[in-house]
């Protein structure tokens, strides 16, 4: 497979307006990419937290065990980070985007996926994922 | 990266970032170098009379004019560059906090009279 990982120095070096649009994903954007299988979800809290509460889709890897379980991110598909604001789901994009992955984090994070997803907005955003 | 990643934990979290208040309150001490790294169209728009001015993308070919003995603040309008800057920073060996509450936050803290909390 063709290795599309690039140097921080680069990256840093080229990021320009496009790529401030192309790291974050709202949450409209999120919800639709992700019903059609495009994106792989990933809560990025520490193990504590994510026992505390998560919700009830997407993958949990934790930030700090992202470099050993990159073997479990899809390639093919948009990445999305996220965590209850987005200052560690940022994190978890640049090193994904580094590493290859078309990584992008969720601006709203999960406190906005939980405020977007209440009463029967969520009952059919689960039934439109789970069918 | 791989280091940077690895290393965070809940106990470190607060490491990273420097809440308004406390960065006020270094900066008048001397302590800290306070740098902007929007892109130059924005700081044309609008700018902060204090710290520097280095655009993200300029860092690695200005890390030069960076002091090493203090602790140095990026900030970009809300959080997410600067904490892009802030991880390139540590990895190059500064001591590097990114502003929480970004830019937009401490204009909110330095309204009206309020704004002579900073020295400049």
């Amino acid at each position: 497979m063709k290795d599309y990982s690039i140097s921080f120095d680069k990256y840093l070096k080229d990021f320009d307006y496009q790529e401030r649009k192309d790291m974050k994903i709202q949450l409209p954007e999120f919800f639709e990419l992700y019903a059609k299988g495009e994106a792989q979800l990933i809560d990025i809290r520490f193990n504590e937290e994510y026992e505390a509460w998560h919700i009830g889709f997407g993958d949990h890897i934790p930030l700090n065990e992202l470099p050993e379980r990159l073997s479990e991110i899809d390639k093919s598909k948009t990445i999305v980070t996220m965590c209850p604001h987005y200052d560690r789901a940022e994190i978890a994009r640049l090193y994904l985007k580094l590493n290859g992955f078309n990584a992008r984090y969720l601006t709203n994070g999960l406190l906005g996926v939980v405020e977007g997803l209440r009463g029967d907005k969520a009952r059919d955003y689960i039934q439109k994922i789970k069918g | 990266m791989d280091e940077l990643a690895r290393e965070i934990v809940p106990s470190a979290m607060n490491n990273m970032r420097i809440e308004i208040d406390e960065f006020i309150e270094l900066y008048n001490k001397k302590e800290c170098e306070f740098v902007d790294i929007r892109v130059p169209m924005e700081t044309k728009v609008w700018q902060v009379n204090f710290g520097l001015q280095i655009p993200a993308n300029e860092l690695p070919d200005r890390l030069g004019e960076l002091p090493k003995d203090k602790l140095i603040v990026v900030a970009c309008p809300k959080a997410d560059r600067s904490n892009m800057a802030r991880s390139w920073l540590a990895i190059q060996g500064f001591e590097v906090k990114y502003l929480s509450g970004g830019l937009l936050g401490l204009m909110d803290s330095l309204k009206g009279g309020l704004a002579k909390k900073i020295k400049i």
